[in-house]
């Protein structure tokens, strides 16, 4: 069965977090979006967990979905041209700060757990560990290697997937407090690693000049602190839906089971580029050596970004493919391309009426962006929205790259296309 | 053979080399804090068997501590290879191995029994009735003071002597005896039978923490080291800090009139902090008129200044200790770090490198929950076990008595929680029933007709029994996650406990039940009772975790941290003011702050607040009298407030920790 997974989210309990990203949420929204199966994310704390107890209920192994009496709820906030059959599965991201081979580490890693039992198993010794109560993504001052080694111990079918593994503070691979290869984070365990996120960041492309990422499928997910982000990346899958079908498409690589990724333009990701973002000063990798890693206008040390940190780790030339190199599309999140052609912000009231005229008559937002004839956009909204969708379709667009924190921008119009918005305006 | 293992002598300075290679005679070791005392004490005991031609069995050393014990063995044991380790033990270890030998002498019985602090209060409980258990701790303590200061029954205070008197009777009648026991009854029979003392085949003596001895310890030393006159005592004055268990300064002091010909040597050299924090230190316990003079110094470069921060409150205070520990760590979460622009910490902190001092637990409960809230890993010495809190103990004891009825213990614990009209007078009426009749309580509880209770009070018990009944039928045919759901359910245990913690607390409960629904229903009831009995008794400080410590000062003894949090230097808290005494213990809190500032490697801040919240006020404090004694140059001042950010809507945090 083909279908769309975004397997890392957070819940309200996690820090900077939406109120709103609670189960039924998550229900309505991914089918707004077009998601089949989504992560639970922060099943490690114990009042999220309790309401997955309570409100979800075991589908297909492994997987879960919500329960009617609560699904009841929210059916009459999901289009009918949208209505799915949404699938949860379990999982957490843990932030991990421990110092190795005499260096401070941070990385995040994102578990996944085949059912209750094994999570609540896998809980109790994370809980002796560090304090998994406050915060969704808990803290732990424990290596990633042990951490793999407790998930192992636990259940087989207990996995690790490095989370976006480019990020300058927080990944594997991360250029301020990471490592240089998986190798060195996982020791002797780095077979066990079969997945590994790219993070908004980076796209397939980036990753495939790093040959120690052979054997390693690469996955992308929206990260989403609020419903809005979801599948702004994600996973496609033609594969039996269920938590086996999943991890075996992930482990083997099989390219009939996982088509590929949907990708973030890395451009607007918020480490792409180089940069000092209290001095405004962004700057490309050659630059950021030019000037010795230092922003010329302060003094300080730049962020490294991701490009950077994969030019400095590449083995291979741009433009190299190897076996497990996955199709992938680069997306903009429809509220973004519709507040772009309009010239107001994405969160804006025309974006949200624009957006949910177009939902409600064609469908889910993933099959608008890469699937739905063109005209039968202009049918329902206006020309100009069309054109968007396509450009984005076709990568035309423009792109100010993200750097320290900052993210970066996406124009699809140059200036002077927006000159007939106003009269489009008044269809609205 | 194994050839003869070589000491590495070269390793030692001058002073500790003096200690190691001397050991005939009496010793008095002053080791200043950080000045390489356990390796002392390991080359010493290695020494006098690898060259000094001295049988292990010949020799004695005594720690403060099981734990240190351990350590002192596996430290030995390096040194000196496969010899025989000679007797390392606490007074209590060594003092119950002489008992088991020689019991006869004393008339104890030969398999007596040991009775602990629980046992204690029991054996008090059966001698005065109607007391709570704080009163009876009270008498025990001061049966314990006596005891350590070798105080028979007829020689104690005349209102203690016959609940003193009593209690011995019921321990000889128990054939038992307590900890206090040990160390007593050890002295009686060396003292009354010099030919065991004769027996005994101590030679060489050692004794460390000496300053926090009593004297009951004291004088079995004294006749212990009596035939051969080789005694060590090793310890620090300046680090006594055990006076309220009976612990006498002046055992240390006063060594030298016991034993003549006394060599004193000091280790004065500092192996662990800077020497700003040994200056500090040393600045403010000079100022006690039983301090030993010396002259603690260190090779260590010169590190900051000892930072003293005013903090606006006690949250001020904790904030200020979270965002330290933030920066040191570059940043636990992209929040911090992309607000402000930290940058990694070049020197590399893990978070075990913490530590966290204050003086009452009160103080650490709301430093825990700033913890808390901080997502940073930390881990508290002497924190209250999850098992014992009182949300968790009565589902565990619901689901104790649904599993065996006859679980007095337990079922006793919820009958009328929540209250059901099923009071102690009630319930001690079932109980005297049951007794008459040779029943178990549960079964008397059933016989509803027959029990003499009100009508009001039969209807209270008859509603139970059937809430109950109904939990035991649920029990045998629901999965145990969602037995323990519809108990919560059916007490309406959130009415309960209201408190967020506690709630968390039993959410906590529930999801760790989970991993037994996959065992059938009563089966994985029984699994987890035992489970979490047995995690009741866990320690919880693990030095291995990479966690910042909480800890008391008390409990810092011993310890060492790269980076030392001092909370709450204010008038009566350091130094600590009993509320029902006027006067503080001046000298004994000194040396407690005096320990707390000697754990420091590099860094050691000092915060005051301005404003404490105690006992539900917002009182002004004072900054405690031992900071003035502190050099101003060596001082870095600071002031911090909590910055209160204003709601943004959807997406704003909790009061904000940044």
């Amino acid at each position: 069965m083909k279908f769309y997974a975004d397997l890392h989210i957070h819940s309200h309990y996690s820090r900077a977090t939406s109120k709103t990203m609670d189960l039924e949420n998550l229900y309505k929204w991914a089918q707004i979006k077009g998601i089949k199966v989504i992560g639970t994310g922060d099943f490690t704390h114990p009042r999220w967990f309790v309401e997955i107890m309570e409100k979800l209920e075991p589908a297909e192994e492994g997987l879960f979905k919500l329960k009617e009496e609560f699904a009841e709820k929210m059916d009459n906030e999901v289009p009918n041209s949208c209505k799915a059959e949404v699938r949860f599965i379990l999982s957490v991201e843990i932030s991990s700060i421990y110092k190795k081979n005499d260096k401070t580490r941070k990385v995040h890693n994102i578990i996944f757990a085949p059912s209750l039992e094994v999570a609540s198993k896998l809980n109790t010794q994370l809980g002796n560990i560090g304090n998994i109560k406050s915060d969704g993504r808990p803290i732990l001052g424990l290596d990633s290697k042990k951490l793999l080694e407790i998930c192992l111990s636990v259940s087989d079918k207990c996995y690790l997937v490095p989370a976006h593994i480019w990020t300058p503070h927080f990944a594997v691979l991360g250029s301020n407090s990471g490592f240089d290869s998986i190798e060195e984070c996982y020791d002797e365990l780095t077979p066990k690693i079969f997945a590994a996120e790219t993070g908004l960041s980076s796209d397939p492309p980036m990753n495939w000049r790093l040959s120690m990422l052979d054997n390693i499928t690469l996955i992308s997910n929206s990260d989403a602190h609020s419903p809005e982000k979801l599948a702004r990346e994600a996973n496609i899958f033609d594969c039996e839906l269920s938590y086996d079908g999943i991890f075996e498409a992930l482990k083997t690589g099989d390219k009939r089971k996982f088509l590929g990724t949907l990708e973030f333009f890395p451009e607007e990701g918020k480490y792409h580029f180089d940069g000092h973002r209290p001095c405004s000063y962004c700057a490309d990798p050659k630059l950021t050596i030019e000037n010795n890693y230092l922003c010329p206008r302060c003094g300080k040390r730049v962020t490294v970004g991701v490009m950077h940190r994969v030019e400095v780790l590449a083995d291979r030339e741009e433009g190299g493919k190897h076996a497990r190199a996955f199709p992938y599309k680069h997306l903009i999140p429809l509220k973004e391309i519709i507040g772009d052609t309009l010239g107001v912000g994405p969160a804006s009231k025309k974006v949200a009426a624009a957006y949910f005229e177009i939902i409600n008559t064609l469908g889910n937002e993933l099959s608008i962006l890469l699937d739905i004839d063109i005209e039968d956009i202009k049918k329902v909204s206006n020309a100009k929205i069309a054109e968007a969708v396509i450009r984005v379709r076709e990568g035309k667009v423009k792109l100010f790259p993200g750097y320290d924190g900052e993210y970066g921008r996406i124009q699809i119009f140059a200036r002077k296309d927006n000159v007939d918005v106003k009269s489009q305006l008044e269809m609205f | 053979m194994e050839a003869l293992k070589s000491l590495d002598l070269s390793l030692l300075n001058e002073s500790q080399r003096e200690a190691v290679i001397n050991f005939n005679g009496p010793f008095l070791i002053a080791a200043g804090p950080g000045s390489g005392k356990t390796r002392v004490i390991a080359f010493r005991t290695a020494n006098m068997i690898l060259n000094g031609g001295i049988n292990p069995e010949e020799i004695l050393l005594l720690t403060f501590s099981k734990k240190a014990a351990n350590e002192m063995k596996e430290r030995i044991s390096g040194l000196i290879g496969e010899r025989s380790m000679p007797f390392i033990g606490t007074f209590h270890s060594l003092c119950l191995k002489i008992l088991k030998s020689y019991y006869f002498k004393l008339s104890i019985n030969k398999d007596f029994k040991i009775y602990d602090p629980a046992d204690q209060i029991s054996v008090m409980q059966k001698i005065i009735h109607d007391a709570k258990d704080k009163s009876l701790k009270d008498v025990l303590d001061r049966i314990s003071y006596c005891k350590s200061n070798l105080i028979t029954p007829i020689e104690a205070p005349a209102e203690l002597q016959e609940a003193y008197r009593q209690y011995q009777s019921a321990l000889k009648e128990e054939n038992a005896l307590d900890f206090d026991d040990i160390i007593f009854k050890t002295y009686q029979l060396l003292n009354k039978f010099p030919e065991v003392l004769e027996k005994l085949t101590f030679k060489y003596l050692m004794i460390d923490e000496y300053q926090d001895t009593n004297k009951a310890q004291y004088e079995v030393i004294k006749l212990l080291a009596k035939r051969d006159n080789n005694i060590c005592a090793i310890g620090d004055s300046d680090q006594s800090i055990y006076a309220f268990r009976g612990a006498n300064i002046q055992n240390f002091l006063n060594f030298g009139d016991d034993f003549t010909d006394l060599k004193l040597i000091k280790l004065e050299q500092n192996y662990r902090s800077t020497p700003e924090i040994i200056k500090s230190a040393e600045s403010v316990i000079e100022k006690n008129s039983d301090h030993m003079q010396r002259n603690l110094w260190t090779n260590k470069e010169k590190g900051r200044q000892v930072i003293l921060c005013n903090a606006s409150n006690e949250k001020a205070e904790a904030d200020y200790i979270i965002k330290t520990i933030q920066l040191y760590m570059g940043g636990i979460s992209r929040y911090e770090i992309e607000a402000k622009n930290i940058s990694d910490s070049p020197i590399g902190y893990g978070f075990s490198d913490f530590a966290v001092l204050y003086r009452t637990h009160m103080q650490g409960n709301i430093l825990e929950e700033s913890f808390l809230k901080s997502g940073i890993p930390f881990q508290q010495i002497g924190a209250e076990n999850f098992y014992n809190h009182s949300e968790i103990k009565d589902i565990l004891c619901y689901l104790r008595a649904v599993f065996d009825p006859f679980d007095e213990a337990a079922l006793v614990r919820i009958i009328n929680k929540p209250v059901r009209g099923i009071g102690a007078a009630t319930i001690e009426k079932i109980r005297l029933y049951a007794k008459d009749f040779g029943m178990p309580f549960y079964q008397a509880c059933q016989e509803i007709d027959t029990l003499p209770l009100s009508d009001e009070n039969k209807k209270s018990l008859g509603d139970f029994i059937q809430l109950f009944e109904e939990f035991r039928l649920t029990a045998t045919k629901e999965k145990l996650s969602n037995l323990i759901k519809i108990i919560c359910e059916k007490i309406q245990i959130f009415e309960l406990y209201k408190d967020k913690k506690r709630q968390d607390n039993i959410f906590e409960l529930l999801g760790f039940s989970v991993q037994f629904d996959s065992l059938p229903p009563f089966k994985g009831l029984e699994t987890f009772i035992q489970e979490t009995a047995f995690m009741q008794d866990k320690d919880i400080y693990d030095e291995n975790k990479n966690a910042v410590t909480l800890l008391t000062l008390h409990a810092s003894k011993g310890l060492e941290y790269p980076v030392v949090f001092i909370a709450g230097a204010e008038e009566g808290l350091i130094p600590y003011q009993h509320n029902d005494e006027n006067s503080v213990n001046d000298e004994e809190e000194r040396r407690l702050f005096y320990v707390g500032m000697t754990r420091a490697k590099d860094e050691l801040h000092i915060i005051h607040a301005k404003q404490r919240n105690l006992f539900g006020e917002n009182i002004e404090v004072q900054p405690s009298r031992f900071l003035n004694d502190i050099p101003k140059e060596i001082i870095e001042n600071r002031e911090h407030e909590l910055k209160v950010r204003k709601k943004k809507g959807r997406n704003e945090d909790q009061l904000a920790m940044w």
